[in-house]
């Protein structure tokens, strides 16, 4: 870490939507360098771990940090009815459980490989502009100091400071963020280990879900995201969870190896993520899917993203928010199916029970290995009238 | 003003990122107040493990 010098890119966040951003830039030949506040790469986990098979287009799938392949989701309504539903219609996220212990780790490694520097135990405490940089405020070690950079890659997670320092946004609204509590679990038994589960219901999760993610040897990891501003303070996440896994037999006499709690956007998608000099990726970005919380391929994606437009605002060498916005242009793809996917998080968290199992019931039985999410509604459509007004109103 | 249990904490920063003043931060494995607290309750709402109290 050099004081002295202006570096092309600095990226505060060491998950994976900024490991992946130092990556792909170092990769470009830009000088880079990656802070992280942590001790660790990757932990503490704040993730249940799922991913879609999308993953593949950006990293060699390796099994040093796949736990285990899934074949498909399974989804319960509050009665137990399921809807089974392969991996090309599961929301894009079954494919993978993941280790991120090892997998964030990999992410920093192929940075790290392509020439970033990598420096932990670093936090961020402000930004500075200059006429001809950005100057990023770090605490390390207990000592001050001042990075400067020509761009600065916000990738500071759920806590994110930057996004409010550069004003792109201001506080998550409590409608906005799934509350999770999550215990790795070993000895379970009696549960498809090849499928993710999904479990739906006001009394289970209230505006959110319950899940199982298999990670194989009788372990998974088990949890649930409830919305804040719809559970009783009386009841919080980490009851929801004792509740869940103590009412049912194939889960309650497994012992928990592992907790992990966090606070998962699923939030209004921002159209813009770009101030001057800087861009935002992950959840830092809230690029999280509304409908499944499910992050890490939307965060590595953008960050590609991100490091093109880089390349382009060092071609030009201006690195305005104008310049910048191309950012904004280039991952529309992104965002339109999170604007959709917010509208179907509106309508799942203002159904009754009643309404859910209607849904389930109705869905059950369907070969969805090519439905997606829209044809899932579109075929309910045919099936409830009442509950098809309510989804028209919504969308 | 606000009390957070350090020992209740599951160190997730939602807590940081639902304040509307700006007033916490995730520092390492502990939440800090680090500017005005305003009671709004916020904070208290969103954390999975209720380890945080208005005081």
């Amino acid at each position: 870490m050099d004081l002295s010098k202006t570096y092309d890119v600095l990226v505060v966040g060491g998950g994976p939507g900024g490991a992946s951003a130092a990556r792909f830039c170092s990769k470009k030949g830009f000088d880079t360098l990656l802070v992280e506040k942590r001790q660790e790469i990757g932990a503490p986990v704040r993730c249940a771990e799922g991913v879609g098979k999308g993953i593949e287009n950006f990293v060699d799938v390796n099994s040093r940090w796949v736990s285990k392949e899934m074949e498909g989701a399974k989804i319960y309504s509050p009665d137990g009815t399921c809807v089974d539903m392969s991996h090309e219609s599961a929301g894009g996220e079954v494919g993978y459980v993941l280790d991120r212990k090892i997998f964030d780790k990999e992410l920093v490694r192929l940075a790290a490989s392509n020439g970033a520097e990598i420096r932990l135990r670093t936090r961020a405490t402000g930004i500075e502009y200059a006429s001809d940089g950005i100057y990023t405020k770090l605490k390390r070690n207990g000592k001050e100091l001042k990075i400067k950079s020509k761009i600065l890659i916000g990738a500071d997670g759920v806590e994110s400071k930057i996004g409010r320092w550069t004003g792109i946004y201001d506080s998550i609204r409590l409608e906005d963020i799934e509350s999770c509590a999550q215990y790795l679990v070993t000895g379970i038994n009696g549960i498809d280990m090849n499928y993710t589960h999904f479990f739906l219901g006001n009394e289970i999760a209230p505006g959110g879900y319950a899940w199982i993610f298999p990670k194989g040897d009788m372990t998974a990891n088990i949890g649930v995201g409830v919305l804040p501003s719809r559970h009783n303070l009386q009841m919080r996440p980490f009851e929801y969870l004792n509740k869940f896994i103590e009412s049912r037999p194939e889960l309650n006499q497994g012992k928990i190896i592992e907790e992990s709690y966090g606070g998962v956007p699923v939030a209004q998608p921002l159209d813009s993520l770009v101030e001057n000099r800087v861009m935002l990726v992950g959840d830092c970005a809230r690029q999280s899917s509304p409908i499944t919380g499910g992050g890490i391929i939307n965060a590595i994606h953008s960050a590609k993203i991100a490091s093109e437009v880089a390349s382009e605002a060092f071609n030009k060498d201006r690195y305005d928010s104008t310049v910048l916005s191309k950012y904004d242009e280039k991952r529309e793809s992104i965002l339109a199916k999170n604007v959709r996917d917010y509208s179907l998080k509106n309508l799942f968290q203002s159904m009754e029970d009643s309404e859910l199992n209607s849904v389930a019931q109705c869905l059950k039985g369907i070969e969805f290995d090519s439905l997606s999410i829209t044809g899932l509604v579109s075929e309910l459509i045919k099936n409830d009238s009442q509950l098809a007004e309510k989804i028209d109103e919504t969308l | 003003m606000i009390e957070v249990d350090n020992e209740l904490c599951g160190h997730c920063g939602a807590c940081v990122g639902v304040c509307p003043e700006s007033a916490l931060d995730l520092i390492g494995y502990k939440v800090e107040v680090i500017g005005n607290c305003v009671e709004c309750g916020r904070c208290v709402s969103v954390c999975p493990l209720g380890a945080i109290e208005i005081g």
